[in-house]
């Protein structure tokens, strides 16, 4: 059975624990900051610069594992891992989990 | 009412900020934010927070780094590691490093709560060993020796401000240790690892000062040959210390009294004003308010300096610690004169004991020192004394001392018209036992009267004594001018607070 983008558990314990307009938030922002560090990502793989690969990599990971966002939070480890030299391959694999996860993101929040 | 503690949260992913303040909101904690390392360096120099939620990788560095210059900074709050799944071993190894606690992300609302309290409960705890391990071996304190009544206040005191930013405005006599005091303040607060820079107001020419404060550029005057940074700028990050700052200069006091208002400065000759993060600690022997009435100070550098006024007491009024004192210094010109000895004589102790001390520690120091180099042997005697000491008499003669100014309150607690006049300053049990209705009378048993009257009239007592000079009146009691300060806040909260006080 594929895994969901996104942890049901996590997502029930946000709801819990946070009011309306904050769960609303919190995930607009992570759909937000997912997207820049996508951004991010292919910009430092076109320039090269692994530390910024690095830096991008890592907060997409930790944004992912705050929403339980797991699928994108597993494939931003790998790309911590490869650095710089897994990144075509990496890329679009970490646009798809991007996109799924901001998909159901943005259909918790509305 | 307590402040609420004070959390930190250093991250710089937006969703992860947004979702710890969300989640502490309702936990009755002040929050603050820090997005990088360097912020959050500054935030904790600023406004020490109890707590620290600390992300191990920041855009400027790693959080290990922070946590190790935070800790080596002696910043004492909880930090808890906010970690992703994949890097448990990383929490493990942060609290090897210092951190209290590690948060696993994502992390619940009651997990979070219960890992803030523990950590904060652990930081109390921590506080108050330390408090108690002062208490227990008073008498050293950052270079001080001595565990008197009245050096165990300034230890305190020193101790409760330093961690703050509040400017300390530091009193005495001549060779009581202000500087000591000065740099005690620096040691025990976050800044120690900056620079302690110390000016001395007095010993510098008038048509230097500025120069010497804050520095000047190449060409500002006849010899300036180069930018040359002062004072200002080489405390940036530490603390400033500007010693006899009652001999400073009317037109220099206004360009201090805006370099304090704003955090910036123009160096002699420059254009550009420069900021500087400085804490500031002011010194003086004299009475800072009577050289304000006399319009040679003026009341709003005043009172932006006399923020926490420490009080170094004069060695005659140190007990005990005359005789701790004179034997570290024995010890140490000892050593340094590569002579024998190592004790000094009862006799000769004794007398140290009676004389008054006009000069204080300083002379103190000069007896021991020419002692040690004009003598030989094991014991230090009392004919190796020199001959004033034996002309004083005992410590009762103190009133053949020339009187020092001693500074007095700031006048912004105005003396009520019905205030009785100051009164020469007597142990507390002559302060307080006349109005007592259980004042002691050999014929009868005193009337038995609530504690908290018997609390509240002391401490009214003490504070009239001293002129609403709460240190002072701490020194009396011998309890912790925070007592004082809670009591008056309780009575002011009840409206039971005297006129006067008020």
């Amino acid at each position: 059975m594929p895994q969901p983008a996104l942890d049901p558990v996590v997502i029930a314990q946000l709801r819990e624990d946070l009011a309306v307009e904050d769960f609303v938030q919190v995930l607009g922002l992570m759909e937000k900051d997912a997207r820049d560090m996508l951004a991010a990502l292919a910009a430092a793989a076109a320039a090269g610069d692994a530390e910024r690969w690095e830096r991008a990599a890592h907060r997409l990971a930790g944004g992912a594992s705050g929403v339980g966002a797991v699928l994108l939070e597993q494939q931003a480890r790998h790309a911590m891992a490869e650095g710089l030299a897994g990144a075509a391959t990496r890329l679009p694999l970490l646009a798809e989990a991007v996109h799924e996860a901001c998909g159901v993101l943005q259909g918790l929040r509305t | 009412m307590s402040t609420p503690p004070l959390v930190l949260i250093v991250e710089d992913s937006p969703p992860q900020v947004a979702l710890a303040q969300a989640l502490l909101r309702d936990m009755g904690t002040r929050i603050a934010v820090a997005e990088t390392a360097q912020a959050a360096l500054a935030m904790v120099a600023r406004d020490p927070p109890d707590a620290i939620l600390l992300d191990l990788q920041l855009p400027d560095g790693s959080g290990f780094d922070l946590m190790r210059r935070l800790r080596a900074d002696g910043v004492e709050a909880a930090i808890i590691v906010v970690t992703a799944n994949g890097s448990v071993a990383a929490a493990v190894e942060a609290m090897r490093e210092g951190a209290t606690d590690f948060l696993v992300k994502p992390y619940a609302k009651a997990r979070l709560g219960v890992t803030l309290g523990n950590a904060l409960k652990v930081r109390e705890l921590a506080r108050q060993l330390a408090a108690a391990k002062a208490e227990i071996a008073p008498d050293r304190y950052h270079g001080f020796v001595g565990g008197s009544v009245a050096m165990r206040a300034v230890y305190r005191t020193i101790e409760s401000v330093a961690p703050s930013r509040a400017t300390v405005f530091i009193t005495g006599e001549s060779g009581t240790g202000k500087e000591l005091a000065a740099e005690a303040v620096h040691k025990a607060s976050p800044r120690r690892a900056g620079p302690f820079v110390a000016l001395n107001c007095a010993a510098i020419p008038k048509d230097l000062l500025e120069s010497e404060i804050f520095g000047h550029v190449k060409g500002a005057f006849t010899g300036a040959t180069d930018n040359r940074p002062g004072a200002a700028r080489q405390a940036d990050g530490g603390t400033l210390f500007l010693d006899e700052i009652g001999d400073m200069p009317m037109d220099m006091q206004v360009k201090l009294l805006r370099f304090i208002q704003t955090g910036s400065f123009s160096p002699v000759g420059g254009a550009r004003a420069e900021r500087v993060d400085v804490r500031f600690v002011a010194a003086t022997n004299r009475d800072i308010w009577e050289e304000v009435e006399a319009g040679r100070f003026r009341e709003d550098l005043a009172y932006r300096l006399y923020v926490v006024p420490v009080e170094m007491p004069a060695l005659r009024e140190r007990g005990a610690d005359i005789v701790m004192l004179a034997r570290a210094f024995l010890r140490t010109f000892a050593k340094e004169e590569r002579k024998a000895f190592r004790t000094i004589d009862p006799d000769a102790e004794a007398l140290l004991v009676a004389y008054p001390w006009p000069g204080n520690v300083r002379q103190l120091q000069n007896v021991v020192r020419n002692a040690v180099a004009l003598h030989d042997g094991q014991v230090l005697g009392r004919d190796m004394l020199p001959a004033a000491l034996f002309r004083t008499g005992r410590r009762g003669a103190v009133a053949t001392i020339p009187e020092v100014p001693m500074p007095r309150p700031p006048p912004e607690a105005p003396a009520a018209p019905d205030r009785p006049p100051p009164e020469p300053e007597a142990p507390l049990r002559e302060v307080f036992a006349p109005p007592l209705p259980f004042a002691v009378s050999p014929a009868a048993e005193p009337d038995i009267v609530p504690m908290r009257d018997v609390e509240r009239h002391a401490i009214l007592a003490a504070l009239r004594r001293t002129q609403r000079d709460v240190a002072r009146a701490a020194v009396l009691l011998e309890i912790n001018p925070s007592t004082i300060y809670r009591r008056l806040i309780t009575w002011r909260e009840e409206g039971t607070l005297p006129a006067e006080f008020r």
